[in-house]
């Protein structure tokens, strides 16, 4: 009979450096970006000292078209729409597209807008589910609502680009709101270099903020701790993470939630991927693989203050779902662009930012939740001791806290929208706490992800639970 | 059976990994609270000044004046930040009296000290006020600020020298307008909307006179131009319509045709099959067209480009000729499905704006 013969000593010696080493790389290289942040940021700031002052359109800012695909957002997409129509912007238009809702989402739109049915000239240059209709707001002439068939996000963003006519269009959720002054900001970098394709902006935590006919009155945190430990989650991955990555030139990942892009480079890479749950990260890497693979010279941006606010799960059910997407988009976006990595032309993208996604961040929650078990296991099985075990948790978790702090060092060194003292200590609070439970949920909730993708598990539009408690109703004037 | 001893490496490396985070960790949370108590001194402070400034300002815009506030050496630029805010939205009179307003403190020599000594921020706050206030002791180290790296500085210093002096910061600024790439067409433009006519007409005098020099750069300028709304005939535009290939500075100089005595450089340009292009002679044609463009704009239908058709289809509606019957007509005669959309499309249009 075969005889396992296991040299447990060596195992147990090679898989605590291994873990250790990952640890160490995933946080340093983290950190390595942050310091990049900091050193942006004070470059940047500094410019944004005359920007608080009142505003004159020039005349020379680009038209941009808002891009908004939804599906059952009946409870929701009237606050938005209203936030957007009022943005300070000198041109711009409101593209809604619903997508083929079941509930009574057109419907709400057409009584709340005036909407009427219209002839508009549609030009299909990106596939897309037959479009039923074309609306167009009596109400307010830059609004335009395409009705179509149930095809998923992607495919809604594809028949919007299609009924889109200005130069760039912006990514915005139904339930999303943004600051007034956020289309201003974002465009900047297309103005100031013709190279720029895309921008990011960042995307921040509506819930315990006060919002008030589609607008933010007042910023507040969430009283729900897994809410809480979602804001430092978003300052974690919006201020250093992706700024970081965008002064390095490898920013992979502009969020669909917010974020301009320049209409023709999308359609002439394709437009969105429909057959894929993360379609605006796998748009972003697909634009930097055949772009470089062309010589093209092209730059994405992300920028930390034009922002937009986002409701985020206060539940396991919908938290876990929504990370399991996130986690099969990333794998998707990645193994359906593998020609970057290490090409050619690859420069930063390929050669850095994307090998560093595909390690730590699509791989990344396999090896920790195994490094964990494993230590448990050595643990039970007796080959470490409880202090030898809990140095090795005391390392991990101290990294994971550094890390957590690290952003919120950032976010006051910077913006500190949060601004009153109870805010900054719940937030400190949250930053030290989510690193004993929270995280490691998290990366279990990724691996689930990642085996859903290996085996090929699909669904369509990502329904979340929403309370809407941070919204309150317009207030009448007489 | 346990393999791993307290004293292996490996847990002494991982124990000195999590003492270290945790000591880096306890300076990051000190600098937090630290930084948020600066922070909510501050703001208190300015909360003050900001009423202080109100209560002193508002009244000496209204034609009241009244005792300055004293202005601490550390609250200068948030005082001088609330100045400008004033000054930036209003008008005529009052940023007379915001000027007199600010000369009655007596701050300029500070303002310069400023400008010549401060943080970046504190450089362009001071460089903004003394261009606002006019104040001609300032030139010198405004030209100090121009030659600065930062794109920002150097236009803010620009800005400030031009509206200190027009006439002498033409020769100076107008150079560099053409220059600096890295300027921000918007900051420019405006810059040009708020200068006085004088510089406006010497800067397309520069235009003009270095056109050839500057031609992968003058798309940018001639946006600028754009903006100027201007109702003559701008010479520049003759010669590049009539010099250039490139398409896109040839669309850039269609934009700023603005005079029927034009009509004839922009027929010239019936054959260019650029859309971008098209779509800015379809744009002449619906403002200065005649009854022989619709020939030129009917082909335009056809084009692959949503704008191009639009343009063409409102210009031909716009034409004498073309009537509700006489657009039928079109709509009905044609065989293309582009055109014909776009056509019901202009139809619905009009027949939505006569409803309202």
């Amino acid at each position: 009979m075969f005889e396992l013969n296991i040299d447990w000593p060596q195992v147990v010696t090679f898989s605590e450096w291994f873990f250790l080493a990952y640890f160490v790389v995933i946080s340093g290289f983290y950190l390595l970006l942050n310091l990049v942040s900091i050193f942006n940021l004070n470059l940047y700031m500094p410019n944004k000292v005359l920007e608080g002052l009142p505003q004159i359109y020039s005349g020379l800012e680009p038209p941009v078209s808002i891009l908004v695909p939804a599906y059952n957002e009946q409870t929701s997409i009237v606050a938005s729409i209203q936030s957007m129509l009022q943005l300070n912007y000198p041109m711009f238009d409101v593209i809604i597209v619903n997508d083929g809702s079941k509930d009574e989402t057109l419907a709400v739109l057409i009584k709340t807008f005036g909407l009427l049915p219209f002839p508009e000239a549609y030009q299909e240059r990106l596939k897309s589910k037959p479009v039923r209709g074309i609306y167009r707001s009596t109400l307010h002439p830059n609004l335009r609502v395409i009705d179509k068939e149930n095809g998923g996000k992607a495919d809604a963003l594809n028949a919007a680009i299609n009924a889109s006519h200005y130069p760039l269009f912006c990514c915005v959720d139904a339930d999303s709101l943004l600051q007034r002054n956020s289309l201003q900001g974002i465009t900047y970098p297309f103005m100031e270099d013709h190279r720029v394709i895309a921008v990011g902006g960042t995307v921040r935590v509506a819930n315990g903020c006060t919002i008030v006919d589609g607008f933010l009155k007042k910023v507040g945190l969430p009283t729900h701790l897994m809410a809480l430990f979602q804001v430092i989650e978003y300052l974690r991955a919006f201020l250093f993470g992706r700024l970081g990555w965008s002064v390095l030139g490898g920013l992979l990942i502009i969020s669909g939630t917010f974020g301009v892009f320049r209409k023709e480079t999308v359609i002439d890479v394709g437009g969105f991927r429909t057959d894929t749950v993360g379609e605006d990260m796998e748009l972003v890497v697909r634009m930097h693989r055949i772009l470089r693979k062309n010589k093209k010279p092209y730059r994405m941006v992300f920028l930390p203050d034009p922002v937009s606010w986002t409701e985020v799960p206060e539940d396991f059910k919908t938290l876990k779902n929504q990370r399991m997407r996130w986690q099969r988009g990333l794998c998707e976006s990645l193994f359906g662009n593998m020609g970057l990595m290490f090409s050619h032309n690859g420069g930063v993208a390929g050669w850095l930012a994307f090998p560093f996604m595909l390690v730590f961040e699509c791989f990344g929650p396999l090896i920790e939740i195994v490094g964990y078990i494993l230590m448990f296991i050595f643990y039970w099985f007796g080959f470490i001791s409880w202090p030898v075990f809990l140095i090795f948790m005391f390392a991990a978790i101290g990294m994971g806290m550094l890390l957590s702090l690290s952003s919120l060092l950032l976010e006051e060194m910077s913006f500190h929208i949060y601004n009153r003292p109870g805010q900054i200590f719940g937030l400190l609070f949250a930053a030290i706490l989510e690193n004993f439970g929270f995280r490691q949920l998290n990366s279990f909730w990724r691996l689930i992800g990642l085996f859903s993708w290996i085996f090929g598990k699909k669904d369509g539009w990502g329904e979340m639970k929403r309370k809407k408690t941070h919204q309150k109703p317009a207030v009448v004037s007489e | 059976m346990e393999f791993v001893a307290l004293s292996d490496f490996r847990v002494i490396v991982a124990f000195w990994i999590g003492v270290v985070t945790t000591i880096i960790t306890v300076i990051m949370l000190l600098e937090v609270l630290s930084m948020r108590l600066a922070l909510m001194f501050r703001e208190k402070r300015n909360r003050r000044l900001k009423q202080s400034v109100l209560q002193w300002l508002i009244p000496f815009i209204a034609g009241e004046k009244r005792e300055p506030p004293k202005v601490a050496r550390r609250d200068l630029s948030a005082f001088l930040y609330q100045w400008i805010h004033f000054q930036e939205i209003l008008r005529g009179e009052s940023k007379q009296r915001l000027n007199e307003a600010l000369r009655s403190c007596a701050l300029e020599e500070q303002i310069i000290k400023m400008l010549r000594k401060g943080s970046f921020e504190e450089k362009l706050i001071a460089a903004t006020t003394l261009g606002h206030l006019g104040e001609k002791q300032a030139w010198e180290p405004l030209l100090v600020l121009l030659k600065k790296p930062s794109p920002l500085m150097s236009m803010t210093a620009a800005r400030a020298l031009v509206l200190i002096d027009p006439e002498n910061a033409q020769a100076i600024v107008l150079p560099l307008i053409i220059k600096h790439r890295d300027w921000m067409p918007t900051r420019l433009a405006l810059m040009l909307k708020q200068a006085n006519p004088l510089f406006q007409q010497a800067f397309l005098a520069q235009l003009d006179q270095d056109a050839v020099e500057t031609q992968p750069y003058l798309l940018r300028l001639m946006r600028l131009l754009d903006v100027e709304n201007s109702n003559t005939p701008i010479p520049l535009v003759k010669k590049l319509l009539t010099s250039s290939d490139d398409p896109e500075l040839i669309a850039s100089s269609l934009r700023l045709v603005c005079h029927p005595s034009e009509l004839a450089l922009v027929r010239g340009k019936f054959d260019n099959n650029h859309w971008a292009v098209q779509v800015q002679i379809a744009a002449i044609l619906g403002k200065l067209g005649k009854p022989q463009d619709a020939h030129y704009l009917v082909s335009l239908l056809n084009s692959e480009h949503w704008w191009v058709r639009y343009r063409a289809a409102k210009a031909l509606v716009k034409l004498p000729f073309i009537n509700s019957h006489a657009l039928k007509k079109l709509i009905a005669s044609r065989t293309d499905l582009f055109a014909r959309d776009i056509l019901l499309q202009i139809n619905a249009e009009k027949e939505r704006r006569c409803l309202n």
